[in-house]
């Protein structure tokens, strides 16, 4: 498609993706799951610095212990926190990376992934409790939870932002804690508009158990209907319309692992302030001047 | 494939292929009185990105080498300082990083300043006037001319003029100015370590560019970013008659020529799948430092960027002299 014809496609794209009709009954069981999250310990990282503080905070996840990391500036009095997701193919971000957000007077956590990549299709015939994903969202609210916890943290005052899969985390933590998220940014959020994801041949990350399923289980696509019916409690398209805080999203309009079209699905439906920035130019990547717009989007 | 632990060790006395121009020092003491004698001229603006309460955004412009006006981000602390500094060297053919990338040195307590490359992907002026080829690599910019006018000669004196502006600023703490790069940036913190020695107080470079040419000849590593080269030797130098002349002349910009200069303390970090620099050529520098210095090596990591190489800038910059070695 040629990039003008692309611009407008997306102005007026409207997802397909199922929502079901239990998706905020299920979710607001989750969130009360997440809720129950207590912070275990907070322990220095053993890095130093006269102007930050370093720590890592582990937190309970039912019968789980996660684990994060935290900069925070030292600065006397409770400061709003950044909260950090990576993208599906990158560990935690470095010390040196979080701290940019602490110059600003923000603190940052940033969850420690544990374990191997969620298969998206796993758990789909004893959806929504079982799937993978939805493990994994609930795993961004517990951070969520764990950092309104802290001391020096305002837990009213929570930013999420990520890329790619961490785009997706952050719109799920701002959807699903509404009233502590202060903003929310993501840059290429992945998994919005799962039957898209899939049309496009899109088997990377989480989506390659997708691919796995229809070949290895459904080649007919005998039940293709009732397993994206399923997806859909995991599609981030269905959270956008809960997102109530100030949206920026930034899209490379040559990223092929989050289709610009699936980004837009996300955000025609985010009802409140928003702003989209495209970057013709760019792929799935580092963005420098959407970083530059990140931390205007920050200020104020 | 990783550079295998046995491989490193049998570079461990390795200096490069090709010996140092006889008149390096020589050469580049001249270089640097002529950029003492420039006339410091410069300006401080509001950046695109707004200040914060604990944070200051500022373009800052200065007059360069044959008076073309160079660019570079300045960050500071808010505050009456005096702040220590990092300057910050991007890599090739880049511009400085993010505004906010940039923010995690105030975030140290540290003012920092990121110079754009001219000619690269930032803003400033390159003036030109290279004699020779200029269709593909700056490292080939200027190579059939004087080497005084090679495009990284220039930018060296820029730099060296940077080192005047930056710490003559009243909120700048002069005995705590450090260097920072990867690839092209490491061979300028290389430089500008080792030409202003009296400033610099510590480097911490990874993977560094500009180095070992004749290795990178020798290993087909003339492309990507050293693609200058293979364009250089075809065109010009097809059947590899005069490499003589012109390797020697790139000796004046070669990475691993200026190290015996540097006095520092130098972190060094390299990338032991690095095929964009071979590690044979950074380890070309590394061992002709003979400041204190520490190698970090990563098996796994190629030319991109290392986290665990970056979480050790915190020690490093912010630890007290004497004692940067975590």
């Amino acid at each position: 498609m040629e990039l003008t014809a692309l611009q407008k496609a997306m102005a007026a794209y409207e997802s397909a993706t199922p929502r079901p009709s239990d998706f905020d009954a299920f979710w607001a069981g989750r969130r009360e799951l997440a809720s129950r999250t207590e912070v275990l310990s907070s322990e220095p990282a053993g890095i130093e610095n006269p102007a930050a503080s370093y720590s890592v905070v582990r937190y309970s996840a039912g019968g789980r212990t996660l684990t994060a990391r935290c900069v925070r500036p030292r600065t006397d009095g409770a400061v709003p926190a950044v909260l950090l997701f990576s993208d599906f193919d990158r560990a935690v971000r470095g010390w040196f990376h979080m701290s940019r957000f602490a110059a600003l007077g923000f603190a940052v956590l940033a969850p420690v992934r544990e374990g191997v990549m969620p298969d998206a299709a796993a758990g789909w015939r004893d959806a929504p409790e079982e799937l993978a994903l939805a493990e994994l969202y609930t795993d961004a609210l517990r951070l969520s939870y764990a950092a309104a916890q802290l001391p020096g943290i305002d837990g009213g005052r929570l930013i999420p932002w990520g890329e790619g899969l961490g785009g997706a985390l952050a719109v799920v933590a701002a959807a699903m804690r509404p009233e502590a998220a202060e903003k929310c940014a993501a840059l290429g959020p992945a998994l919005a508009d799962i039957p898209l994801l899939w049309q496009t041949g899109i088997d990377t990350g989480p989506l390659a158990g997708i691919r796995r399923h229809f070949r290895d289980e459904d080649p007919a696509h005998r039940e293709a209907e009732a397993f994206f019916h399923a997806m859909g409690y995991v599609d981030c398209v269905n959270f956008a319309k809960l997102v109530r805080c100030p949206f920026l999203l930034g899209t490379g309009l040559m990223d092929s692992l989050s289709p610009p079209l699936a980004q837009a699905a996300l955000f025609n439906i985010v009802p409140g302030e928003k702003q989209l920035v495209t970057y013709p130019k760019y792929a799935h990547e580092r963005i420098n001047e959407f970083e530059n717009e990140l931390l205007r989007f920050l200020h104020g | 494939m990783p550079m295998t632990a046995r491989e490193l060790a049998a570079l461990k006395d390795y200096r490069g292929m090709d010996p140092r121009p006889s008149d390096f020092d020589p050469f580049w003491d001249a270089r640097v009185a002529e950029a003492a004698a420039v006339p410091l001229d410069y300006t401080l603006s509001p950046a695109p990105v707004p200040d914060w309460p604990g944070c200051l955004y500022r373009d800052l412009w200065f007059t360069g080498m044959g008076g073309a006006r160079i660019h570079a981000k300045y960050i500071r602390p808010a505050g009456d300082g005096p702040f220590p500094l990092i300057l910050q060297f991007h890599g090739y053919p880049g511009s400085s990083r993010s505004w906010l990338e940039l923010s995690s040195f105030p975030a140290m307590g540290f003012a920092v300043v990121s110079m754009d490359c001219p000619g690269q992907g930032g803003p400033g002026q390159d003036l030109g006037g290279y004699e020779g080829t200029t269709v593909a690599g700056h490292i080939v910019a200027g190579l059939d001319g004087d080497p005084r006018d090679m495009y990284f000669v220039r930018l060296y004196q820029d730099i060296c003029i940077l080192c005047r502006v930056v710490s003559g600023l009243p909120e700048i703490d002069r005995d705590r100015i450090a260097v920072n790069g990867a690839s092209q940036g490491g061979a300028q913190g290389i430089a500008c370590a080792a030409l202003m020695p009296d400033l610099i107080r510590r480097a911490a470079i990874l993977y560094p560019f500009l180095s070992d040419y004749r290795k990178v000849l020798e290993l087909g590593a003339d492309e990507i970013a050293y693609e200058g080269l293979r364009y250089y030797s075809r065109w010009f130098d097809p059947a590899h008659e005069h490499t003589a002349r012109w390797l020697t002349q790139l000796g004046y910009i070669d990475t691993h020529n200026f190290a015996h200069r540097v006095r520092c303390p130098v972190l060094f970090g390299t990338g032991l799948s690095d095929t964009v620099c071979p590690p044979a050529t950074q380890m070309a520098v590394y061992n002709e430092l003979t400041c204190p210095k520490k190698l970090l090596v990563f098996p796994d990591y190629t030319h991109e960027e290392i986290q665990a190489f970056d979480d050790g800038l915190i020690d490093f910059f912010c630890r007290e002299e004497g004692s940067q070695w975590s």
